[in-house]
Order: structure tokens, then C-alpha cells, then sequence
């Protein structure tokens, strides 16, 4: 679908943070756009703050200073004092309208989610231009799922690849209308794709959708064999790193052909686990442990073995 | 008990051994086996020789009083060396200066071997010689006491340990950082230099006024001539008596050789050099600058026929390293916590280009970081000069040392280098064979220069907090509480826009400046005629052909005093503070700001907070703030360009502060950056400490707006987590956010990547740390050398990045 030019320019997209000097999502230096709002919700999600598609209260306990400026300002009445000397929010009452975060002197209430033009964008991500030309490094979108707001990612990348020469990435989780799915990726240099599991019930368990549109959309891309995509699946131990469900990962990327350039494990790592907490939620694999390298590298052999290269991290 | 003296325990009880080979692995446990301590040969000859030489020349006593030091002073050869020489009477001892050391060590020498930095053991003997025969002879004739004659007396109480303007450390040095031209000295020895003293002498004319007085400088430059050829001798003899006693056929061949070389030098070729400055002078610094350049030549030879190998020739850097590493500048408690770990900043500097404008890199460039990587001594400071030419191999060869933590090596960038040091007056030829001095500055190689780097202080926390104070300094007990030390800008709350604030903090900037510039032209005069520093003025070109000593007007050129300023985050941070929350958006009155800056926060911590959270802070690369920084950085620099010394040089601004902001922080109270009072200042022109939220692109982007250039050195610390160093793609991600920053325009860098933990765990358990060094600021220090406040700060600025 094409829209206009003043469509373009009226273009605007929830970011949740801007990443600089990112350097786990593709080559060099990157500057990484978080982009809010995700179709999936998987148990281990390391941003929870980039789930739900509008801005959101965070809180930090740590930083709050018990100054009690929050419950007057609160015009919903979410806010009462607890027992510790700290305010406590009615996450059922509050509707994240950002007040109590304009009067909180410390920054221990914050927003999380901006609307910013693709020229506001485009400002931030131009910041380490200087970085990226020399480090091969570059732009990546992420989240949250950037095919949620297909339009504004993609022209934020054709700006990027075509008129400031800056290198593209996506990161995505590939559940998405096939179009708008296209559309995000159109001005990519490179895709990262995530598979989080091969059996579409225990997808569904784990993420909250069922993974059929998202291996569908992939065999499509690598089909049209013009980008080079990237395969990666998060490591959880007890969810998804049987080596059977690795083996037939691997079966399923060696058989997508040569669009696909390696497909990389990630360790879990429960360093999102904090954020769960700011947004007054509970975060469920408090008892996963991190994976055992040794178990990574088998992991990653038992790719290697099904004909593609693999990478951990 | 301070940390360090902990740390002294356990130097006696454990060997760390580092080097590539045994013996440099056995040097290297000997010497952090031992404690640095005082030597009191030089006061005890410069005692016995003025007082039999009263009335006689000045520049002969200095002269005698010289070479009756080296004539006591013994030679000292340890088993396994192979570069022998030292400037006292015992490894790891500094020779102490009466004619300057003496007003602050008669008071502070019972309690040496207990202060807080930099202790050193001195023995009851020892203490009781000093105080009753050295010190009572010096009363009144030191550089102090002159200049404390000099200087008007509503000047001489503000610029010395109040943390105004200081110029306590020119009070008690002479000049330091001068890198002899050792290409000229391989070529005649300083045979040379007396050979060209002894004509210069005959040539004369007793009817010229001009020249009336100087073949008493020539006399002495012949004397001491003599006295160091003995000198060398002595150690010369001291080897052949260890061959006789040697059973060892090795070893015995190696003394040989000392003894052979030892006959040679340095009359005929260099050595001895530093050692012979070091007892001459009042630390001081012997960068040995472009090292891999005159040394290469020699070595290529040495190869090509066969009469060394490179692992005998690393072998032989190591043991230098160690030695180097045995230097010490000698400081009084105040400077000792400004200049951390008994360094004295001995630049050695790698890289850049040759006279062709071509890289200079070669063989040796790589051995000595080879050898750095072995020794893994703080000195000498390792620097790496670094330009587009550069070859990638080097610039991964950097990233291998990064790796290691140890803080070396600082890197610099020969753009900026050049542009400084064509700022200082050199020709662009000149300047594109430059070196760095000590911490950071640059200079031209070759003995070109006399000055000093960092004479006065501008301390501009200070002067953002006397804006609020109307000049007095508020902070209770410490020297010149309750005075008006800078000027009265008037009532704050009279202040009705930012521009006005502007103004104030600026007035009180050039108060301080002017203040600390005729402060030091005081100490320039006060060292004219009395001090001469003879050793370094044959050395320094210019100075035999003037019949002149450097201090009277010998050297070709000038640099310095120097204005170091420090705190440059701080008044950024506290402009923007005021200008956002006070000025534009009013959520903060000045009435409230004054009464929470007075009371240290306490009872405003939420205005401290908002201060700290809502207004943009130098170091996030935001225009709002980092335009201040550049603004009131060019503001200082270029007042102090405008200010004369005596020798009619342009003062020169200096951003290379060492660990000062640890001590300069302390005498500042609460400013309105949300930081309370007693507290560091941010180092160099880093980000103040957790203040930089945007990782580390975000920080070179805002310090490479800054005019480096425009400043005879600047210092920026990057610390660095997240990369793996260890990989190949983390070292090229490493270099090339260097290279960028180089690019930006910034001048000098260094990295600190140890991990938190690290830290934390060797400032309670320093005996398991023996070797583990961190980039203080400008230069790398043992972290269980430095003082408490120094580790915390560092290790707050490592928690940050984790």
C-alpha cells in the first residue's frame, strides 16, 4: 500500500526508547528505535514496557524520594501512600495520563511511549551518523513489533537507506499482515527474524498466538530471496530448548534456502524482570535460570548439523 | 587507617612478578617489594655546600651543591639488572629538596610515612637530621619564603590550600616536563654540551654588558659536566666490583658490560639523564617522548647485524619500564592527593608521523606496548599518538592494551597535538614532531621549552558557587572559611535574567584566573637568580648559546605557568540547572535555590532532585548544556591566552587535571548541579560522575564539542562497559569509536573498562590486588595506592556503566 507524500510527512510512530551505541543488533555502531506496541506476549519478554500500543506509567521505587507530590497531583485518585513511605499506585484506577511524571521531582515516574514525527526520528537516529560511517554501523527498529506501525517504520528506513546512506536493520517478530509485514521490511538491509518455537500449540502457549502466519510470512520473504535474514530464537530453559525443537528449527531454516544467513540462540536473561515491576506487573520465570554455555553450544551444533550457519548471542 | 598503608603491609610479605623473562620477572618482584622512602643525600650535600660557600656566584654554588651530591650519593646495582642507575641513595627513595620541600616537610615529615596519599618511610634518624640541621639553614631562603616576601599579602593567603587559584604545587617545583633532545645527545654525548660551553665561555667580551656574569654559568655547566662523568664512573667501578665477587659467568659478562657502557656515558651518549634530573630537579618530568623514533634506528642495526634479538630487546624495554617506574615526584599532602600514586608522569609516546609526513610506526612502536603488556607498571605513561595514516595493526594492538585494564595507553589524536602546539608558537614542522609532556600536553620534541604545565589552578566549581556566596567561601574548617576569597558579585536574588547569572559566574572565572596568573608571575620571580636549574638548562635549547639558566630567560620558548581548570561539567551543569528551572521555566525561585545550596540539601533533597532529573546534563549530547560547556571553556581559555608571564609568553590554558577534582571538589560547596558539597568535581572533561545517561557515543559526542585545540591539553576518561575486548569484533567496534572521537576533534583519550566488582573487592581486600592498575585521570596509578575518596570515585563512575 503506498500513501502520499503528505501522508508521509504527517507520519508519526509510539517509540518507546531510542538505544544509542547498540551493539547486539547488527553490524557496528547502531543506534536502536524501540517502537511500541507488540501482537505477541511471551512469558520472558526482556521489554515488557513495549507491549501494549500507548504510553505508560513506569515507577521506580528506588528512585522515589517519598515526597507525596504524585498523590495530589493525581486526578484519578490511583495514588495512595503505603506503609513503606512510598506512594503506591491503583494500577486498575490509573490511566497513564502522565501528570503525577510532571510533578515528580526525582524521575521515579516516568512515561514510557512518545509519538514522534519520521523528522524527529530521523534527527536522533542522525546523532551518531558520524559512529555508523566509520564502524559500519547503522539504524535498527525494533520493540515491540515494528510492523505494528508499518508506514512510519517505513519511511524512517527508505529515508535512512536511501537519502542519508545510513545501513537499515529489523527486528521483528514476524506476525503481521503480510503487506504490512513488507512494507516495514522494504528498506532493510537486513532482517532479524524471530522464531520463538516450531510447534504452533506450544506457540500459542507460550507467546499467545499460534506461529502459522509467522513461518508463512518468512517462507515468503526468503522466497523473494532479496534481503538477507537472520534467524533468532530466544533460549529458555524448560520452554522451548529441547534439542528436538532445536533440531527441527534448524530443518526449517536450512530449508528456506539462501536468504537465510544464520540463525542466532539467544540467552535468556531476566534483566527486563525490574521493568515488570514499574509497571506494577508480576514477571512469571522468576525461576528460570540463565542456559549453561555447554548447553548452548550443543544447542547451536545441532544447527550447524541441519546445514546453516549459527551463532549464540 | 588509610587503605594505603594496608597496602604497604602487604608489599612486604608478597611478590608480584611480571615480565617476560626471569630476570624481568625477578626485578619486578623486588621493586613491589619495596616501599617508596625518602633520601636525604642531596639535602644533606646542598646544606654542607651553601653554607661553606656563601657570597660565591649563585650558579656556582648551585653547580658545586650538585656534583657534591652525585659524589655521595652511592651507586646502586641489583642482581638481574641490566639498566642500572637511580636519583637516591635506595630503590624506590626521592631525594628531598631542601630549598623547596623544606616549609611544608619540617612540618610534615614525623607524619610522611602515614599520610593518607602517597606515604613514604623515613627513619627516625632520618627525621631528626632533617629538622635539626637541614631545615633550620633553609629558613627564609626557599622558593616559598621568597615568594611569600613577594607576593601582595591579600593575594599570597587565597591562592594556596583554600582551592582557589591554587598555585600551591610551583611553590615547592621548578618547572617540570622537559624531554631533552635525545637525537642531539646520541651524536655528541654531553661532551657536546661542554665542549659547546667551553667556547662559548672563550668567545666572551668582557667589554659587553651583556655578557658580564656569564662564564660563572659556564663554569658551572663544565662542573657539573665533570661531576656526572664521575658519576658514571662510580657505577662503573661498582660493576667491576661485582665481577669479582660474581660467580655467575652470565652474570658476569652482563656487569662487564655495565661497566663498559658506564665508562661511556653520558658523556659520549645518553643514560644517566633522567637520573641526573631527577636529582637535580624538584620531580620532575623526563617525558621520554618519542621514544620508538630515536631509538629505532639503533635497534634496526642492532638486528640487522645480529647483536640483539627482539626478545632480548624487549627484555631490555621491560627492565627500563621498571625502572622508569621507580621514579617519584615528590609532593607535598595537598598535591600528593592531586597527582595520586607517587607518579611523575613520564610520557613515552608511540606512533605518529615522521618528518615526511608518513607514519612513524614500527617494530619498536610494537614492542614497547609488548613490554607494557609484560611489566604492567603505571610508568612510564604509555601514549599512543594516532592520525589517518595510522595502520589498523596498531590501532588493534592499542585495543589488546586497552583489554588488559590497566588504563594504558592514553591516546592522542596528532591533529589536535599539532594544532596546540602551533597555538604555543612552534611551526607546523615543528609541531608535527611533537610528543606529550606529562598528563596530556602536547609540545615540540627536541629540549625546545621551559615551563610549566599547570602552575595555577582555575577551579570552576568554585566560582560557580561563590555566585550564590557573593565570594566568601561558606564551607566550615578548612583554610580561608568564612573570607571573601573571590569577588562580590552581589546579591544572587538581585540577578534578573540567566544572562546576568551568566555574567556573574563569569567574573568570579576571571577573578580567579587573574588572581592565579599574577600569583604565579610572583613564583617566576621569586625562582630567578637562586635556583638555577643547570642540568636542565644545558639540555634546553637555546639557553648555552644565551649564557643563560632557563629560569632567566634562556630557553628558545615559554609555556605556562599554565591555568588548569577543573570542574568543567560542573559549571556546565549548574548553568543549565539555573537557566532551565530558575529562569526559563520558574519552577524553581532563587530564594529557595540560595536557602537549599546553603543548607547542602539537606531538607530540599526534592530541589535537589529536580535539579538533577529535569535539567539536561553535560555529557547526554544535548546542544542546551554542552553549548554552555563550550562556551564558558573558551571563555577561560582564551582569558588566560591574554595573560603574560614574564618571560612574556602567553599564559597558556591547561584542561589535564589528574585526580584533582577529588581535592578541588572538596573546599566547593553545594552547587546547583544537585551535587552537595565536599564532593568531587567531575574529571578532566568527562561527564560528571552518572550524569552521562546515553552510552558511550552519546559522551564523545558532547566532550568533542569542546575546543580542544584551543587548550595545551585536555583529558577525557571513557569508561567502558558492554564491549567485549576479548573478541575481534569488540576491538574493531573499540576502534572505531576512537577513530570517530578523533574525527569529532577530541585530543586525548583513555579507557577504564575493569568491572565493578573489581574495584569493590580490592578496596576491601587490597592484598589481592597487588598489580591492579586504573586510569586515574591522565595516568594510569595501582587502585590500592589511592587514597579512599579517589577508589570511591572511581568506582562510582564504573557502577554507572555496568
Amino acid at each position: 500500500m503506498e500513501i502520499d507524500a503528505h501522508a508521509k510527512q504527517q507520519l508519526r510512530g509510539l517509540v518507546s526508547a531510542i538505544q544509542r551505541f547498540s551493539i547486539h543488533d547488527g553490524p557496528g555502531i547502531r543506534t536502536l528505535v524501540f517502537m511500541k506496541g507488540c501482537p505477541l506476549q511471551c512469558l520472558w519478554c526482556g521489554n515488557p514496557e513495549t507491549q501494549q500500543f500507548k504510553p505508560q506509567l513506569l515507577y521506580s521505587s528506588n528512585r522515589c524520594i517519598g515526597c507525596a507530590s504524585c498523590l495530589k497531583a493525581c486526578p484519578n485518585g490511583s495514588i495512595i501512600m503505603a506503609g513503606n513511605g512510598k506512594p503506591k499506585t491503583d494500577r486498575k484506577l490509573c490511566r497513564d495520563c502522565g501528570i503525577c511524571t510532571q510533578v515528580c521531582p526525582s524521575g521515579a515516574r516516568t512515561m514510557v511511549g512518545m509519538y514522534m514525527s519520521v523528522e524527529e526520528l530521523l534527527c536522533e537516529v542522525k546523532k551518531d551518523a558520524p559512529f555508523y560511517r566509520s564502524s559500519d554501523g547503522g539504524v535498527t527498529v525494533g520493540g515491540g513489533e515494528p510492523a505494528m506501525q508499518s508506514q512510519t517504520v517505513s519511511e524512517l528506513l527508505r529515508r535512512c537507506q536511501l537519502e542519508l546512506n545510513i545501513n537499515t536493520a529489523i527486528e521483528t517478530c514476524g506476525f503481521a499482515d503480510y503487506q504490512a509485514l513488507e512494507t516495514t521490511v522494504r528498506f532493510a538491509d537486513l532482517i532479524f527474524y524471530d522464531i520463538k518455537h516450531m510447534e504452533p500449540s506450544r506457540h500459542r502457549v507460550l507467546t499467545g498466538v499460534s506461529n502459522q502466519v509467522i513461518l508463512e510470512n518468512i517462507r515468503r520473504l526468503a522466497l523473494e530471496g532479496n534481503r538477507k535474514i537472520v534467524i533468532r530464537t530466544p533460549i529458555i530453559p524448560g520452554y522451548n530448548d529441547s534439542e528436538d525443537s532445536i533440531r527441527k528449527l534448524g530443518e526449517f531454516a536450512a530449508g528456506l534456502g539462501k536468504a537465510i544467513a544464520r540463525v542466532e540462540l539467544l540467552p535468556y536473561h531476566n534483566y527486563g524482570a525490574i521493568k515488570y515491576i514499574q509497571l506494577g506487573r508480576r514477571y512469571r520465570l522468576g525461576k528460570v535460570k540463565i542456559p549453561a554455555p555447554e548447553h548452548l553450544s550443543r544447542l547451536k551444533d545441532i544447527i550447524v548439523a541441519t546445514g546453516i550457519a549459527a551463532q549464540i548471542g | 587507617m588509610s587503605v594505603m598503608l594496608k597496602a604497604m603491609d602487604w608489599r612486604k610479605g608478597m611478590v608480584t612478578e611480571l615480565g617476560s623473562t626471569e630476570r624481568v620477572r625477578n626485578i619486578s618482584g623486588k621493586f613491589h617489594s619495596v616501599r617508596p622512602s625518602i633520601c636525604l643525600h642531596r639535602a644533606r650535600a646542598y646544606t654542607e655546600v651553601y653554607r661553606q660557600t656563601e657570597g660565591q656566584p649563585s650558579v656556582l654554588r648551585r653547580a658545586k651543591a650538585l656534583a657534591r651530591t652525585l659524589e655521595i650519593m652511592p651507586a646502586i646495582i641489583s642482581d638481574d639488572e641490566l639498566i642500572v642507575g637511580h636519583p637516591g641513595c635506595k630503590p624506590r627513595s626521592i631525594t628531598v629538596k631542601p630549598e623547596l620541600h623544606t616549609p611544608w616537610l619540617k612540618m610534615d615529615i614525623d607524619k610522611l610515612d602515614e599520610r593518607d596519599q602517597d606515604p613514604y618511610v623515613v627513619s627516625d634518624r632520618e627525621k631528626r637530621e632533617f629538622k635539626e640541621e637541614i631545615a633550620p639553614y633553609w629558613a627564609g631562603k626557599t622558593l616559598y619564603d621568597k615568594w611569600k616576601a613577594n607576593c601582595p599579602e591579600d593575594i599570597a593567603w587565597k591562592v594556596n590550600g583554600t582551592g582557589f587559584g591554587s598555585v600551591s604545587s610551583m611553590l615547592f617545583s621548578l618547572g617540570y616536563h622537559y624531554n631533552p633532545d635525545y637525537a642531539e645527545i646520541f651524536k655528541n654525548g654531553l661532551n657536546g654540551y661542554k665542549e659547546q660551553a667551553r667556547n662559548k665561555m672563550a668567545g666572551l667580551n668582557p667589554d659587553n654588558l651583556e655578557d658580564i656574569g656569564k662564564e660563572h654559568f659556564y663554569q658551572a655547566i663544565i662542573l657539573i659536566c665533570d661531576a656526572i662523568e664521575s658519576y658514571a664512573r662510580k657505577y662503573a667501578t661498582t660493576a667491576r666490583e661485582q665481577v669479582q665477587s660474581e660467580s655467575n659467568p652470565e652474570r658476569k659478562k652482563e656487569l662487564e658490560a655495565i661497566a663498559q657502557i658506564c665508562d661511556n656515558v653520558p658523556h659520549n651518549a645518553p643514560w644517566f639523564i633522567e637520573t641526573i634530573a631527577y636529582i637535580e630537579g624538584t620531580g620532575p618530568v623526563i617525558p621520554l617522548g618519542r621514544f620508538d623514533q630515536y631509538m629505532y634506528p639503533f635497534y634496526k642495526k642492532d638486528i640487522e647485524e645480529g647483536r640483539i634479538t627482539r626478545e632480548k630487546a624487549q627484555e631490555l624495554v621491560e627492565c627500563l619500564w621498571i625502572k622508569m617506574n621507580g621514579l617519584i615526584w615528590f609532593h607535598d599532602a595537598m598535591t600528593a592527593s592531586s597527582s595520586a600514586g607517587y607518579v611523575p608522569f613520564n610520557n613515552t609516546i608511540v606512533g605518529g608521523v615522521d618528518r615526511y609526513g608518513n607514519d612513524a610506526t614500527n617494530e619498536l612502536s610494537y614492542l614497547c606496548i609488548d613490554a607494557m603488556m609484560e611489566t604492567r607498571t603505571v610508568q612510564p605513561n604509555l601514549s599512543v599518538m594516532l592520525h589517518p595514516k595510522s595502520p589498523e595493526e596498531l590501532r588493534l594492538k592499542v585495543a589488546d592494551l586497552v583489554a588488559l585494564g590497566l588504563g594504558h595507553p592514553s591516546i592522542y589524536n596528532l591533529r589536535t597535538s599539532v594544532l596546540s602546539c602551533m597555538t604555543l608558537g612552534y611551526s607546523l614542522s615543528e609541531s608535527m614532531n611533537c610528543y606529550i609532556k606529562g598528563c596530556n600536553e602536547p609540545a615540540a620534541t627536541g629540549g625546545m621549552q621551559y615551563g610549566f604545565a599547570a602552575g595555577g589552578w582555575c577551579n570552576l566549581g568554585m566560582a560557580t558557587e561563590f555566585v550564590f556566596t557573593r565570594g566568601i567561601k561558606t564551607l566550615k574548617g578548612q583554610k580561608g572559611s568564612g573570607k571573601r576569597i573571590g569577588v562580590d558579585t552581589g546579591d544572587p536574588k538581585s540577578l534578573q535574567t540567566f544572562e546576568s547569572f551568566y555574567e556573574a559566574v563569569k567574573k568570579q572565572i576571571e577573578y580567579q584566573i587573574k588572581t592565579a596568573h599574577i600569583a604565579e608571575n610572583y613564583v617566576l620571580q621569586a625562582a630567578q637568580g637562586d635556583f638555577a636549574l643547570l642540568f636542565e638548562s644545558m639540555l634546553t635549547k637555546d639557553c648555552l648559546d644565551r649564557g643563560k639558566d632557563v629560569l632567566d630567560g634562556g630557553a628558545r620558548v615559554y609555556v605556562g605557568p599554565g591555568i588548569e581548570f577543573v570542574g568543567i561539567a560542573d559549571v556546565a551543569d549548574s548553568l543549565a540547572a539555573v537557566k532551565k528551572l530558575v529562569y526559563e521555566e520558574k519552577r524553581v525561585s532563587m530564594e529557595d535555590l540560595c536557602r537549599a545550596l546553603e543548607a547542602n540539601f539537606e531538607g530540599y533533597e526534592g530541589l535537589r532532585q529536580l535539579l538533577l532529573t529535569h535539567s539536561p546534563k553535560y555529557g547526554n549530547d544535548v546542544d542546551y548544556v554542552d553549548e554552555l560547556a563550550v562556551e564558558i571553556l573558551d571563555y577561560g581559555a582564551n582569558l588566560v591566552w591574554s595573560l603574560r608571564s614574564i618571560y612574556g609568553n602567553k599564559n597558556t590554558p591547561v584542561n589535564a587535571p589528574a585526580s584533582a577534582n577529588v581535592p578541588f571538589g572538596f573546599p566547593v560547596g553545594a552547587l546547583p548541579s544537585g551535587r552537595k558539597a565536599l564532593e568531587p568535581l567531575a574529571d578532566g572533561c568527562s561527564p560528571a560522575p552518572g550524569m552521562d545517561m546515553c552510552g558511550p557515543t552519546a559522551v564523545i559526542k558532547s566532550v568533542t564539542k569542546l575546543n580542544h585545540a584551543n587548550l595545551n591539553g585536555t583529558l577525557f576518561n571513557l569508561w567502558l562497559s558492554g564491549i567485549s575486548m576479548s573478541t575481534l569484533e569488540g576491538k574493531r567496534r573499540f576502534v572505531e569509536l576512537v577513530r570517530t572521537y578523533q574525527d569529532l576533534g577530541g585530543h586525548h583519550v583513555q579507557v577504564n573498562t575493569i568491572a565493578k566488582e573489581t574495584l569493590r573487592d580490592a578496596q576491601k581486600n587490597p592484598l589481592k590486588y597487588p598489580t591492579l592498575m586504573v586510569r586515574v585521570a591522565g595516568y594510569s596509578a595501582y587502585f590500592i595506592d589511592l587514597s579512599k575518596p579517589v577508589q570511591d570515585h572511581i568506582i562510582a563512575r564504573v557502577e554507572h556503566n555496568v
